[in-house]
């Protein structure tokens, strides 16, 4: 039998209703660590509790969501990063994914895309996988 | 899911005029002044300071219009745009709730976020043509080319970019006067030239940067002082003055138009 252990997941967004929203949408099959409203805060809690995955706005005052992506590729590299954004386009992606993210999803589509979004950075991150395998050789 | 919708109202002004307003009325006052028979017999000096207060005039009146815009934009961007976000993911979430929602109820409401989800896309485009938010975060070279491939899609005109050696920090107001210029001159060939091509190019140089927008089209006469207007070229000169840069309009009636815009990147200021 396999036991697959919740992905911790922190979420960050200026807009507090997203983060109370997301927070209920994601509950049921995630860990979430932690919501904060700032790009600083964001690399503070993820220091200290070391998230799987980090949903990131990109779009916040002072430290953006790429520059906090780009910090997290730096010092916490086995952590994944989903980026969200008001907008979308190629541009923006190819952007998203050059900072080392390791999916985009435009916030309007949040419902249908992501749960696969995270999923997908889970699946791109050794550290969760060996975590979960553990699980599973225990098992 | 309620406490999603409980946010501030957006601040707007309270008078319902705006700077821009105030501006545009002293400017016809200041034109009144100067196209009056008696405004040629008076003294140079007087003549040349109405024609200073007019300049400083239509400045104002662009920054009066960027500062609209960006209001308008953020508040679309960070208010309607977020509740519409929010909306479509409560529906999303309520669609999914499968164990207490009958199967064509369901159906119906996914059908409802899809649609909530394109506003919120369609609000978004609006919003950054008005307040390019994403100019600090990506840069003037993605910015444009995320325009130039939007206008292809949505405006069904083939537009030929070319983009080579432009520096990636520019000041902003440079490079929010290349996008908003891009922007003007790219809307005047769907809007009037009827040509079904383009072509945009945006070239780091020796001095500065040079902008070029050219189409084929009907073309127009530059110095019709009524079709300058229209096609927004006054806003376009002021803008490039603000940033001590110059622009030529190459255009005649059938042969097509070229705006040519030249910032240089060492700027007095």
């Amino acid at each position: 039998m396999s036991i697959e252990r919740l992905p911790k997941v922190l979420l960050v967004d200026n807009y507090q209703p997203l983060l109370i929203a997301w927070r209920r949408f994601l509950g049921s099959w995630c860990e979430v660590v932690g919501t904060v409203s700032s790009g600083r805060a964001a690399l503070e809690v993820a220091r200290e509790c070391r998230p799987d995955v980090i949903v990131l706005d990109l779009n916040m005052p002072e430290l953006s969501g790429l520059d906090v992506c780009r910090a997290i590729q730096q010092t916490m590299p086995q952590v994944g990063v989903v980026l969200v954004s008001a907008a979308d386009g190629a541009e923006l992606r190819r952007t998203a994914f050059e900072v080392g993210a390791a999916a985009f999803v435009p916030k309007y589509s949040a419902g249908c895309e992501l749960e696969s979004a995270i999923r997908r950075a889970c699946r791109e991150q050794p550290s969760f996988q060996s975590s979960t395998t553990g699980e599973n050789e225990r098992d | 899911m309620t406490a999603g919708f409980a946010t501030q109202a957006a601040q707007t002004p309270s008078t319902g005029i705006t700077p821009a307003m105030r501006t545009r009325a002293s400017i016809e006052t200041v034109l009144c002044g100067m196209n009056s028979s008696r405004f040629h017999n008076r003294p140079d000096a007087e003549r040349f300071r109405l024609e200073e207060e007019l300049r400083a005039l239509r400045e104002r009146l662009v920054h009066a219009h960027e500062q609209e815009r960006v209001r308008v934009g953020r508040e679309l961007h960070d208010d309607i745009g977020q509740r519409l976000s929010l909306l479509a993911l409560a529906l999303s979430m309520l669609a999914q709730d499968a164990a207490q929602i009958p199967s064509n109820i369901s159906g119906r409401l996914s059908e409802l976020s899809r649609h909530a989800a394109g506003l919120a896309s369609d609000l978004h485009r609006l919003s950054h043509e008005l307040h390019p938010v994403m100019l600090q975060q990506l840069g003037l070279e993605a910015v444009i080319r995320g325009f130039c491939h939007e206008q292809a899609r949505t405006r069904h005109i083939a537009i030929q970019l070319e983009i080579r050696q432009v520096p990636d920090v520019l000041r902003q107001e440079v490079a929010l006067c290349l996008y908003r210029i891009t922007q003007e001159a790219l809307h005047n060939v769907v809007r009037h030239s009827g040509a079904s091509s383009a072509m945009v190019r945006l070239a780091g140089i020796a001095d500065g940067i040079a902008l070029t927008v050219m189409d084929h089209g009907v073309g127009f006469d530059p110095d019709e002082p009524r079709v300058r207007a229209s096609l927004g070229l006054t806003s376009m000169l002021e803008r490039i003055r603000l940033v001590d840069g110059r622009l030529l309009v190459h255009s005649k009636r059938g042969e097509g138009t070229r705006i040519e815009a030249h910032v240089p990147l060492r700027v007095s200021k």
